[in-house]
């Protein structure tokens, strides 16, 4: 009798761990693959408020006596508008194997036919009508500004006037309806240069598997084909990878300010490497932080290099039967636990507002409320953040830019690592930022 | 036995119990929410990298003066900090290919511009342009643009209001001009003329020679018509300049003295102060079949009447109460209502674009201000002062305002002198708009079609 009934109890049990594991574990949500700042298609007419396209003149060169300016709106006059019809804009393409760019990259301009020209708006033309000198019979109280009371009576000029006056002393502007043709441009390529990463986020493990490029490996200007700043190509960013020899050449020709910026650049690499490793004595695997989708297999080593998971700690403990070979980690888990602190939460919030620059001046006639999912790297550092969806992200621009603002205070590494235990990672390795201007705004 | 049985079983299913209830809230505890109310208001740092040529030198020195064109625009905006690319070593990218972003994020920049002219084979300049995200990687914008050679400087105010808009989500304001009074001479025989210029005082063009006082000059919603006040005759009277055609002409059948002009939001009617019989009250008059109509009947001296962005509602200024203040009355004249509650005396109330805010003069302890608030009356704000600030003009996307600010003069030869100057609602962010001669009355044009 008794036996049976444990065996029943037992299974019983057993049934009931395999529906928590199976079927309670917290799972996180999956991020989806999704950009959050999308490119916004503004029309020809909503850029340039152009109203028409331009009377069909010919494209003659102005008359030399005109002004510059007034040969310049003419000039714009002659031009048609042209929308190219685009489709929704796409995010960034990341080639694989992208091809080196050619000047063929950007697609030739289409031209649509131009709109339909609306009526143009009459421009008044009172006709004079003899005037009637009525003075003034009312002493109007004098005011601070001009347009408050009666206007001052004329003060001696130098010469009479006539009544009407058209002559001017320099032609005036003449009205430029659309300044070009736009079109709106394709795409960008990935460029044919491996992305580098920032020096701080390299793990020894994973730089034995597959070497990250080093800073000095990476691509550096090439001697100034552009005024400024050179360009690099593609086939020249391979030879500078395996030659470092050349490339601390070219960097001794580099101008005077660009080493001295280096140094600047050298110094940040150098505090960034320090207090990464003073907080993070052992750093996980940690991709670039991006708005579009970071490494997870990556991200998730950190899960596997943990403990125990938490659910199966709790069971463990309640049941009081955690196996011998994990009291380690049943205390780490004991810690685990705990929920992240107020002040620990606090901490976070102050070093986002320090980033978060929101444009000012935004209309606060709605709800600007931004929701930011955000996946953490156990180093405290945002592995990836996307903008929760809403309706309003291309209804409202206001709406938008506060999005993107927040996504920026997000991303922003002057603001990193988020002051975070490392112990809690758990609890922190998704949070959801919230950010609500209202308060500035003061609405 | 039995009852020993029992309380184990009973032992076991409340731990398994309070096992589902522990694991239950795990889910709720992992999804960690962080409120973010506060946050910094910085300019934006931004790079523009000068737009090389792809078509021969002339068009890489205009990619450069682009270049210094939309930065210019941007940094006086006061909401975006242009960087220097030049000590920046970090490799230009080609348009067609990704920044590197990491390299940018190093120096903290936020917004990545880059470009590209070319000269086209039938003399015109092709302008293209792409604007990163740096920190999101993302393209936010990217355009061409065909155009004469000439007209290289309207495309880089176009390029910039399109970058302000697509960052800070609002329209820009940088493709407009400015109209105003231009000043010299002494002070008993002053001489003022009808200026114009675009909004970073480029272009500058005189339209009137100076033989009559003119003042108060005023855009038409369409940018080509001015309204202004011009003493012809020793008689103020509302003039109509139209910027194509050259026509100047007074208000046709009004023989009584007109002036403080302002056209509604819809071009096609101007409201005007008129003296009747010796009192001066609001009359909004039509452009097209050149009649009048009067909205205010009081005794007192109602001026400086502007149309709210709707056109359902005008605010003025009157003294009806005793002291100069702001009121708003519906378009019809009716629901008369004053608004300005403050010490002081306020005068030439302007309805901001966007209709949120009224822009008005107010003199109080022997000093003059700038100030705005909002169309109930509430939330007054005073964005600048000085021994005298008037004249106060909306930039087209109510975020600036434009005045003029005079010294006091020392004689009739020295001193005094009175300049543009831009601030915005921050108040924080004024900047003098530099012209050739002294300057009042700036008006705004809209955006340029």
């Amino acid at each position: 009798m008794r036996r049976p009934l444990v065996l029943s109890i037992l299974l019983h049990l057993a049934i009931v761990l395999v529906a928590l594991v199976g079927i309670f574990r917290p799972r996180l949500p999956s991020m989806p693959q999704e950009v959050a700042p999308v490119v916004d298609v503004l029309t020809v007419a909503e850029l340039t408020r152009a109203p028409a396209p331009a009377p069909a003149e010919p494209a003659a060169p102005v008359a030399p006596a005109a002004p510059p300016a007034a040969k310049a709106e003419r000039e714009a006059r002659q031009d048609d508008a042209v929308v190219v019809p685009k489709p929704p804009p796409e995010p960034v393409k990341r080639e694989p194997a992208p091809k080196p760019p050619t000047p063929a990259a950007i697609e030739p301009i289409r031209q649509a036919p131009p709109p339909p020209e609306p009526p143009r708006q009459a421009a008044p033309r009172p006709k004079p009508e003899p005037a009637k000198p009525v003075p003034p019979q009312k002493q109007e109280a004098p005011a601070p500004v001009k347009q408050a009371a009666a206007p001052p009576p004329p003060p001696p000029t130098p010469a009479p006037a006539p009544v009407k006056t058209v002559a001017k002393p320099a032609p005036p502007p003449e009205p430029a309806k659309v300044p070009a043709k736009v079109n709106e441009l394709p795409a960008a390529k990935q460029a044919p240069v491996q992305k580098p990463e920032p020096p701080q986020k390299r793990e020894p493990t994973q730089k034995a598997a597959t070497p990250a490029p080093e800073r000095k490996a990476e691509p550096q200007p090439r001697p100034p084909e552009p005024p400024r700043v050179a360009e690099k190509k593609p086939d020249e960013k391979k030879s500078e990878e395996k030659k470092p020899d050349e490339k601390k050449a070219t960097e001794e020709k580099k101008p005077e300010p660009k080493a001295d910026f280096d140094s600047v650049q050298k110094a940040i690499h150098e505090l960034g490497r320090q207090a990464t490793a003073e907080k993070r004595p052992q750093p996980q695997a940690q991709p670039s932080a991006s708005a579009q989708n970071g490494a997870k297999p990556q991200a998730r080593k950190a899960d596997e290099a943990a403990p125990a998971s938490p659910l199966d700690q709790q069971f463990a403990r309640v049941i009081g039967k955690a196996p011998a070979a994990a009291p380690a980690a049943a205390a780490a888990g004991r810690e685990v636990s705990q929920a992240v602190s107020m002040s620990e939460i606090d901490a976070v919030r102050r070093q986002i507002e320090r980033c978060w620059n929101l444009p000012p001046g935004l209309k606060g006639d709605g709800d600007l409320k931004v929701s930011i999912r955000v996946e953490m790297n156990a180093n405290g550092t945002p592995r990836a953040a996307r903008v929760e969806a809403s309706p309003q992200m291309n209804a409202s621009a206001s709406y938008r830019a506060t999005a993107e603002s927040a996504l920026r205070a997000v991303l922003n590494p002057r603001c990193h690592p988020f002051n975070l235990p490392a112990e809690k990672f758990d609890r922190w390795q998704t949070m959801t930022l919230v950010f609500d201007p209202k308060e500035m705004l003061g609405t | 036995m039995r009852d020993a049985v029992w309380r184990r079983l009973q032992a076991m299913i409340g731990a398994v119990a309070l096992a589902l209830v522990v694991v239950a809230g795990l889910p709720a505890a992992a999804d960690l929410r962080i409120d973010i109310t506060r946050g910094v208001v910085e300019p934006l740092p931004i790079v523009i990298l000068p737009f090389p040529s792809a078509g021969g030198d002339q068009a890489s020195d205009v990619g450069t003066e682009i270049t210094n064109v939309i930065a210019a625009d941007l940094e006086r905006s006061g909401l975006f900090k242009p960087l220097d690319p030049r000590p920046l070593s970090v490799s230009q990218p080609s348009l067609d290919t990704l920044p590197m972003f990491a390299n940018w994020r190093l120096v903290n920049t936020q917004a990545l511009v880059h470009g590209r002219t070319t000269a086209l084979p039938d003399g015109r300049l092709k302008i293209e342009f792409r604007l990163w995200d740096v920190f999101a990687e993302q393209e936010m914008l990217g355009r061409a643009y065909s155009t004469p050679a000439g007209n290289w400087r309207r495309i880089a105010h176009v390029i910039a209001d399109a970058i302000y808009k697509r960052i800070t989500g609002e329209d820009g304001y940088f493709d407009t001009r400015i109209a105003y009074i231009a000043e010299s001479g002494p002070r008993s025989r002053r001489t003022k003329r009808l200026a114009i210029m675009d909004q970073d005082g480029a272009n500058h063009q005189f339209l009137t020679e100076g033989n009559n006082l003119v003042l108060t000059p005023r855009f038409s919603p369409s940018s080509q018509d001015i309204a202004y006040l011009r003493y012809a005759d020793s008689q103020p009277r509302v003039h109509i300049r139209n910027l194509t055609t050259r026509a100047d002409e007074a208000l046709a059948g009004i023989a009584e003295i007109t002036f403080a002009p302002r056209y509604a939001p819809d071009g096609e009617r101007l409201i005007v102060s008129m003296a009747v019989d010796g009192n001066t009250d609001i009359y909004t008059y039509d452009l097209s079949d050149h009649t009048r109509r009067r909205l205010t009947t009081t005794s007192g001296i109602d001026t400086s009447a502007s149309y709210s962005p709707d056109g359902r509602q005008i605010a003025f200024n009157s003294d009806r109460g005793g002291s100069l203040q702001l009121y708003v009355m519906d378009a019809d004249g009716s629901s008369v209502r004053r608004i300005s509650r403050g010490d002081g005396r306020y005068a030439t109330p302007v309805w901001s674009p966007r209709g949120d805010l009224i822009a008005f003069t107010k003199t109080q302890g022997g000093q003059f201000h700038i100030g705005v608030m909002r169309p109930d009356g509430s939330g007054e704000r005073l964005l600048a002062q000085g021994f005298r600030v008037e004249g106060p003009a909306w930039a087209p996307n109510g975020r600036v305002i434009l005045f003029f600010r005079q010294e006091p003069a020392l004689n009739d030869a020295q001193g005094g002198r009175s300049r543009l100057f831009t601030v915005d609602l921050t108040g924080q962010n004024e900047r003098e708009l530099v012209t050739p001669l002294d300057a009042s009355d700036p008006a705004w044009s809209p955006l340029r079609p």
